[in-house]
């Protein structure tokens, strides 16, 4: 990854996941857009700056996920609010499931799910990350981050299923 | 409905940046990035970055050093900071390479002629002090008595190719040690240049004068010598002592063999 070219195939190929993730956890596509830029952007100046970096993939995650991190932490100082979903636009007593389009209801559901498991969906659905790409971008173990996609799996299909029964 | 992990993924892939949008937003890291330098475009130091060839890099780097070392090492003589790398590393070294008694043998023969250069070079300097030239005389008295050890180690199967091998071994070392009532060019030329500072001898003179000042063939005894005369005496011992040896042990080995 040593040009501009590799580096505008990287985009090509990462930047809908990239946005996915963002959008999962934000619910603001404008915000979720704005962070993409600035990943892309800083991952461009480490590899400017030399850094070895054998993963571009979980480079560009990590790099995501901390931006997120640090949006949320300004927009809950912003807001004085203590809750860290603070900006999660999925409200749990939400409107039926029949008003919603398929991708709000995923994004209510996974929004009801625990830290943890909505964590790691948010990052398997964003660009099909694999187990060792995931556990690499949370810091866990990869027989821990399986066993949570796993959970997190399985609980968001019966969510799907209360919503219809 | 129950949703499968399919289900759930083709939902979750519908969520997508538009192509206009992935336009501008490319755009926008174009226009942003400029400001930034461009990655490193230096592929000849870019391995540099990576641990395991940065080890690599220094462990280059140390080996370079230490053969650089070494190789300067080769050319000290006695005094110099670098004579004990020569005498405690490069040689154990080339004694640790030698697994034959005839590689021993011609190792420790290589080594007396060093020696005795070493100390042709620094009686010519004269400037050497008496610690410093113990040192390579020191060296040069267990080098040969190695070099006659492993000789006869060379002999000891009674062989008739290994008594040969050892009775021209023995004539290199014999020759080696004679070596030092010979004025090699390299003391000479140390001896020319502390000589420059005063008159300039024509070379034959000067060769006569470093003959004198190395190995004086009738000291004349009326002054009271000095340590570095004595040191030198000491050193003529040396080579007459093993020069006695070798004599020894080629009349026994061809006494025995005949």
């Amino acid at each position: 990854m040593r040009n501009e070219k590799e580096f505008k195939k990287a985009y090509d190929t990462h930047a809908d996941g990239i946005f996915r993730f963002l959008y999962f956890r934000t619910g603001d596509r404008e915000m979720a857009k704005e962070l993409v830029q600035e990943a892309f952007l800083k991952t461009w100046s480490a590899l400017a700056k030399g850094t070895e970096i054998d993963s571009l993939k979980s480079y560009l995650y990590r790099v995501a996920h901390n931006l997120l991190v640090n949006e949320l932490r300004r927009k809950r100082e912003i807001s004085s609010l203590d809750d860290e979903d603070a900006v999660e636009p999925i409200d749990e007593q939400g409107p039926a499931a029949s008003a919603l389009s398929e991708q709000e209801l995923l994004m209510r559901n996974i929004g009801r799910l625990s830290d943890s498991y909505r964590e790691v969906l948010r990052l398997k659905l964003s660009d099909d990350l694999s187990t060792k790409e995931i556990a690499a971008i949370l810091g866990k173990t990869e027989g821990n981050t399986s066993v949570l996609i796993h959970r997190a799996t399985e609980r968001l299909k019966s969510l799907y299923y209360n919503e219809q029964n | 409905m129950n949703k499968t992990d399919n289900d759930i993924k083709n939902i979750a892939s519908q969520v997508s940046l538009s192509s206009h949008e992935k336009t501008d937003i490319w755009a926008s890291i174009q226009k942003n990035k400029v400001t930034a330098a461009k990655p490193v475009a230096t592929p000849f130091f870019h391995f540099l970055s990576v641990p395991s060839f940065r080890l690599a890099s220094a462990f280059s780097v140390l080996i370079v050093g230490f053969f650089s070392l070494s190789a300067l090492a080769e050319q000290s003589i006695p005094g110099s900071p670098l004579y004990a790398v020569k005498i405690a590393i490069n040689e154990p070294l080339q004694e640790s390479i030698a697994w034959t008694d005839e590689a021993k043998a011609r190792t420790h023969i290589e080594i007396s002629k060093d020696r005795i250069e070493d100390i042709k070079k620094a009686a010519a300097l004269q400037e050497t002090s008496e610690e410093e030239l113990s040192v390579a005389i020191d060296s040069l008295a267990d080098h040969s008595e190695e070099a006659i050890e492993s000789i006869k180690d060379v002999s000891r199967g009674r062989a008739r190719k290994d008594i040969e091998t050892s009775v021209m071994l023995s004539t290199e070392l014999s020759d080696t040690l004679e070596t030092y009532g010979e004025t090699s060019e390299d003391a000479a030329l140390f001896a020319t240049s502390e000589a420059d500072t005063a008159a300039e001898p024509a070379p034959a003179e000067a060769t006569m004068m470093m003959r004198a000042k190395i190995a004086p063939e009738e000291p004349e005894m009326t002054e009271e010598k000095s340590e570095h005369e004595k040191q030198l005496e000491e050193v003529e011992e040396i080579i007459e002592t093993k020069k006695g040896m070798i004599r020894a042990y080629l009349e026994d080995v061809l006494g025995d063999s005949q």
